[in-house]
């Protein structure tokens, strides 16, 4: 049987020229130099598949089950292919056809409910510390270890302090996994938006799941479900002209991809477009308030992993490096690996947890090498995978989300 | 042999006429023969090491040219070791072989059009080791491009080829493909930068090949180098380094006509300003780019140059100042400048941008490669755009302006039948012209299969017979790539190569060359050069045939000349003085022929700057052994259509044939200062590679014991000698006497300091030419010596060209 694809996917890698400029910046074709595990390679796959010529089971259910998503191709492609669509169509439809082809972790399945709650997933957080410190097997074991140490790193919550002229409305969405892991550095991303001029709208504590880690894993009509549930609730809470800012790299991009979701929805299509329009990534919401921020540093050496998602999928990957620059007394370093994925992929590293280690390996050793005294983050399944990444390499390097250093530097 | 058919049918290839014919000689291997290679492969290699579930396959069944045919197994070696493993395995089984880097060629070159074993290289990838002070690196095949230069910068290097696929293409690649890039047009092409190959033969034996250095060995690696993975195997390469220019800039110049864009080509390089890069993009290149990335073109322009000069920071404002009066003049629109690395960035971007453009216009895009002699440019653009209308097809065209190599770039759909043939003639059309332009039919992309069944428009059917001979010599079972470069399949008799009649001098040599054959006798051919004892046998004295003012023509605005090889060095210099130009071989003697100098292939005086001898002739015509008149090579600085079989011609030592005519690069004449710098025997080593490496390296560097004497162009202030009369004649009497003496000529590891009593030592080709013979040096390796016997079968199997002598039974 055939792979069943979207005429929005067919056309993507038929425009595909095979000319390879995807291979350099693709994380899994660099560590095993194998062409399926290229982006080039995986389209092909994709094409043999849909065309009849090759069975969907042989070689691509495992080619795309290795496929972080990052989507880095995606901005090396001269041609402009966007991989990311294939990718999902392709997923989906192997999903459909039989649940072997979905490589998943026993964790993932579970996980994917736990996030549409955010009560579950921040209760689940709290069992999985407890059940990290008894003995299980190794493979529990090795996942409980991506759960993330008791949060402390941020100063002691403060409410945020809206300041006069703050006429720009502006939501800081929690999104699922940073609310439960980093509940600090949403709070902190909320009190540097006020203080550069924003009126920050309330916090929706009734916030849902993005979709994001639904569409990862080929759970598309789950995905389109959750992005339906997003945009009607962002009708429902914030006034039009609202700006959505998220620290979660992975997510804004989701809200991005929400239009191509809908696209055949008549009731949401247009709002989907509003939406994805308002939304922008905590950095460059910073650095276009009205009110300038001024930070002052520590000495520390500091360096930054950006978000993927954020770079590829919303584009604006270049905010990040460039506020962090603006913060004098510390030393902003330009690791080689910055602009490369971590190995995270949303829950890549639970279902491909040797792979995704592989990836990180480098960054790793380049935090060493460098000195690196705080590893800045902008999206949660980043920080998960460094900070247990970092953890176990015995790294001096405190991994910081980047609002929670902000706010920590601000004068 | 049984015939097989191209493996697989898959979706979206395209016509290829020509290759039914070529099927013949691939023979048909048994599936059960297959398993067998696998069991073994799997058991010597690691079952992790081989490919063969379907995904693999299909991963391994395409390059950048977008068709598919798949393998029958893929190998992905780890370590070098594993490659001859494999070859030799793949021998015992009898399949074809086809070796990969990171499948970027735009001619067919990495599709597996049998079948066959792939063996993917992109996993050599160490050890990399940089020798900072020698310039030089010792480079694993799958090491990409990019990666090197990364790697090089900090120690202020770099290599100089790039081609725009660097980010990805590996440096295997670029020595099978003999890369160019837009910096050739400064710095040549990577045949220019290879010092040594490492590789095996079809059936594993181990090989290397070293840049030649030794008079009378016959260059392997310049045959090897763009031979598209047809002969060797390789697994790493020595490249030579550059040093980094301290400073570039980069300037946009708009034009209102292409004529008038070329007309500044013209100017700037006759000017001598030496640009990095000279880059032209046309009107509907420009309308492609623009939407996409806003470079900023000016709107009115048909055509803008991209001009990329280098230099000292303190200098770069006059060389802009210097381009900028340069290429003033009618026709131009605007010049705009950048010394600022984001500056020249925006400029360059469109530049970059080109195919991109394209291939979002069109699902897929036929990017065609072509050289002209640059005078021909402005027509062979306009011909393209005259195409393009005829056939209906968009066509957007960006040329390397500098060294006339062009690329139109065709938009195609593979769904539309009718398109695919307009396709299919346009592109025969475009490559015809080129050709009978005295141009190629590929300047760095290579024949591979897209271009197999125009050969013709470049090579007679004896002259494709040669290649096919030498491809035996190497792989004498045809299995290293087969059906790419070049024609193996039956002899063709078709040639359009009918202006091609051999004058009245080649018909006497022919003839000369038949009564030897018939007889038996021996023919020792002869210019004017008395440096070579009389043999036995009969002198043929061509000195006088191919010579006189009218055997000199010079193409100055190509910077090429043709040349009867019997013209002596002071007779074409007297014709180039006058016009500025020269050709940059300092012959030891000024009364020896072109052919003399060329079939010697002594080491060059001026070696460091522009290169040595085989870097300075671009084409050969010949006679050889067996009576055959051929041609091979074109009056193009760029040209990898087959074998790069003129390289084999320079310092073979009249073994392979009689030269009649060569084309000679060219370049503006420069005046030199010659310093004698004397030194401490052993500080000269030290000082000597000091010496080169200064961005503004020598033109010359060799030195005698106690002394090192050196040619600039400009030289830097202070320290480099005492200037002295040009030596030339100083050096060439000090060498024939060597000679007399029975003095060696003996290649050197680079940065080996010569040892023993040497006569002169020519640091960067590591040659030394030794009198005491005391000295150990390694002896010329027994299979390079089969291969280089092989090569002279096929061009003079009978043996009677320079009275039977061959390399090894030649006196030292």
């Amino acid at each position: 049987m055939s792979l069943l694809l979207p005429d929005e996917a067919v056309r993507e890698f038929e425009h595909c020229n095979k000319c390879g400029f995807c291979l350099p910046a693709c994380p899994t074709y660099r560590e095993t130099g194998l062409e399926a595990h290229s982006p080039r390679g995986r389209l092909s796959l994709v094409e043999a598949a849909w065309r009849g010529e090759l069975e969907p089971g042989a070689g691509l259910a495992e080619a795309l089950s290795w496929c972080i998503g990052c989507r880095a191709c995606e901005t090396a492609c001269p041609s402009g292919v966007q991989y990311g669509v294939v990718l999902t169509h392709a997923r989906r439809d192997l999903r459909r056809q039989s649940r072997r082809y979905v490589v998943q972790n026993r964790m993932t399945v579970p996980l994917l409910t736990l996030v549409t709650r955010r009560s579950w997933l921040r209760a689940a957080l709290r069992a999985g510390r407890v059940m990290g410190a008894l003995p299980l097997p190794a493979g529990l074991k090795g996942t409980l270890a991506l759960v993330p140490r008791e949060s402390g790193q941020s100063l002691p919550g403060q409410a945020p302090v809206p300041r006069p002229g703050g006429e720009v409305p502006v939501y800081l969405m929690g999104t699922c996994v940073m609310d439960a892991a980093y509940p600090d550095a949403n709070h902190d991303a909320r009190f540097l938006l006020a203080a550069a001029g924003a009126r920050v709208l309330p916090e929706d504590t009734r916030e849902g799941c993005c979709g994001a880690l639904h569409l990862h894993t080929g759970d598309y009509e789950a995905a389109v479900g959750l992005a339906r549930a997003a945009v009607r609730r962002f009708d429902a809470m914030l006034p039009p002209e609202a700006l959505i800012v998220t620290d979660a790299g992975g997510c804004g991009a989701m809200i991005r991809e929400y239009p191509r979701l809908l696209r055949d929805d008549p009731e949401l299509s247009s709002r989907a477009e509003h939406w994805a329009s308002q939304v922008h990534d905590l950095a460059t919401a910073l650095s276009s308030l009205p009110n300038g921020l001024q930070f002052r540093g520590q000495g520390a050496t500091v360096a930054l992993q950006n978000s993927c998602h954020l770079i590829h999928g919303m584009q604006e990957g270049s905010a990040p490096p460039t506020l962090l620059a603006t913060v004098a007394g510390d030393r902003f370093v330009t690791l080689p690996g910055q602009d490369r994925c971590c190995g995270s992929g949303g829950v890549y590293n639970l279902n491909q947890p040797a792979m995704a280690a592989r990836i990180l390996e480098p960054h790793l050793r380049e935090v060493r090498e460098h000195g690196v005294d705080v590893w800045i983050m902008n999206n949660p399944g980043c920080a998960l995978q460094c900070e247990r990444g970092a953890r176990e390499a015995g790294l001096s390097a405190r991994v910081m989300h980047l609002s929670s250093y902000l706010r920590d530097r601000l004068v | 042999m049984a015939v097989q058919e191209p493996a697989g049918s898959l979706y979206g290839q395209l016509m290829r006429p020509g290759l039914p014919a070529m099927v013949s000689l691939v023979p048909t291997v048994l599936d059960a023969a297959w398993e067998a290679l696998s069991d073994s492969l799997m058991r010597s290699l690691g079952r992790d090491r081989v490919l063969r579930d379907p995904g693999s396959l299909m991963a391994y069944s395409y390059d950048a040219t977008g068709e598919r045919h798949l393998p029958r197994v893929v190998v992905v070696p780890d370590e070098a070791g594993e490659v001859g493993t494999a070859l030799s395995l793949a021998a015992v089984a009898g399949v074809p072989v086809l070796a990969r880097g990171a499948g970027t060629n735009l001619s067919g070159g990495a599709m597996p059009l049998y079948g066959g074993a792939v063996l993917a290289l992109q996993r050599l990838q160490g050890p990399l080791t940089v020798d900072r002070r020698h310039l030089s690196a010792r480079v694993p095949a799958g090491v990409v491009n990019a990666d090197l230069q990364e790697r090089l910068a900090p120690e202020g290097l770099f290599f100089a080829p790039d081609p725009s696929s660097h980010r990805i293409s590996t440096l295997g690649g670029n020595v099978q493909e003999n890369s160019g890039g837009p910096h050739c047009v400064k710095y040549g092409v990577t045949a220019s930068h290879v010092d040594a190959l490492f590789g095996f033969l079809a059936d594993g034996t181990p090989l290397r090949l070293c840049r030649p250095a030794i008079p009378g060995e016959l260059d392997l690696l310049g045959l090897v180098i763009g031979s598209e993975g047809t002969l060797v195997i390789g697994i790493a390469a020595d490249l030579s380094l550059r040093v980094r220019p301290p400073a570039t800039a980069t300037a946009l110049i708009a034009f209102a006509s292409v004529a008038a864009a070329l007309d500044a080509v013209a100017a700037i390089v006759a000017a001598r300003l030496e640009p990095s890069s000279l880059e032209l993009l046309d009107r509907v290149s420009m309308e492609l780019v623009e939407p996409f990335v806003h470079a900023g073109y000016p709107t009115a322009a048909e055509a803008v140059l991209l001009v990329e000069v280098e230099g000292r920071v303190e200098d770069l404002s006059d060389r802009l100042d210097e381009l900028d009066s340069t290429s003033a003049g009618a026709g131009r629109l605007e010049f705009r400048s950048a010394t600022s690395a984001e500056a020249a960035e925006r400029l360059w971007r469109g530049r970059r941008a080109a195919y991109g453009a394209l291939a979002r216009k069109s699902a897929h895009i036929f990017v065609q490669d072509v050289t002209v002699p640059r005078p021909h440019l402005a027509e062979m653009m306009a011909e393209v755009t005259e195409i393009g209308r005829r056939f209906d097809l968009v066509i957007a065209t960006v040329a390397h302006a500098g060294d006339g190599n062009l690329h139109p770039s065709i938009a195609y759909d593979p769904a539309d039948p009718d398109q695919l043939h307009r396709l299919h003639a346009a592109d025969g059309e475009i490559l015809r012209r080129a050709a009978d332009r005295d141009g190629s039919i590929t300047g760095e992309h290579g024949i591979g299969i897209d271009k197999l069944e125009h050969l013709p428009l470049m090579y007679s059917a004896a002259e494709l017979a040669v290649m096919k001979q030498l491809k035996r010599v190497f792989d004498p079972n045809l299995r290293l790539n087969p059906g790419k470069a070049i024609w193996t399949g039956e002899d063709l008799d078709r040639s359009s190569q009918a202006m091609r009649a051999p004058s009245d001098g080649v018909r006497l040599l022919m003839a000369a060359i038949a009564e030897a054959r018939a007889t038996g006798t021996p023919l020792f051919i002869r210019g004017s050069s008395i440096q070579c004892p009389a043999p036995p046998g009969r002198i043929l004295r061509v000195g006088a045939m191919f010579s006189g003012a009218g055997a000199i023509s010079v193409d100055r605005d190509n910077l090429t000349a043709r040349v009867g090889a019997g013209v002596t060095v002071a007779e074409l210099d007297g014709v180039l003085m006058p016009l500025g130009l020269e050709w940059a071989v300092d012959a030891l003697d000024p009364e020896e022929t072109l052919g003399g100098v060329i079939a010697g292939g002594m080491p060059a005086l001026r070696d460091t700057g522009p290169g040595p001898v085989r870097d300075q002739v671009l084409g050969v015509e010949m006679v050889d052994g067996a009576g055959r008149y051929l041609r091979f090579g074109r009056p193009v600085l760029k040209n990898v259509a087959g074998y790069d079989v003129t390289k084999l011609l320079v310092g073979s030592r009249g073994r392979l044939g009689i030269l009649c005519r060569a084309d000679l690069r060219l370049r503006p004449r420069r005046s030199l200062q010659w310093r004698a710098l004397s030194l401490p025997r052993d500080h000269i080593s030290n000082r000597a590679w000091e010496l080169l490496s200064d961005f503004a390296r020598p033109e010359a560097i060799l030195s005698r014991p106690g002394q090192i004497i050196t040619a600039w162009a400009t030289p830097p202030a202070g320290g480099v000698g005492d200037p002295i009369a040009d030596p030339r004649a100083e050096l060439a009497s000090t060498l024939r006497e060597a000679l007399g003496r029975s003095g060696l000529w003996v290649r050197l590891e680079r940065g080996t300091a010569p040892k023993g009593s040497y006569v002169c030592w020519w640091p960067f080709s590591g040659v030394v030419l030794d009198v005491s013979g005391t000295g150990s040096y390694p002896v010329v390796d027994p299979l390079v010596a089969r291969l280089e016997r092989g090569i002279v079968d096929v061009f003079d199997p009978d043996r009677i060209l320079s009275g039977g002598q061959t390399h090894e039974s030649s006196p030292a």
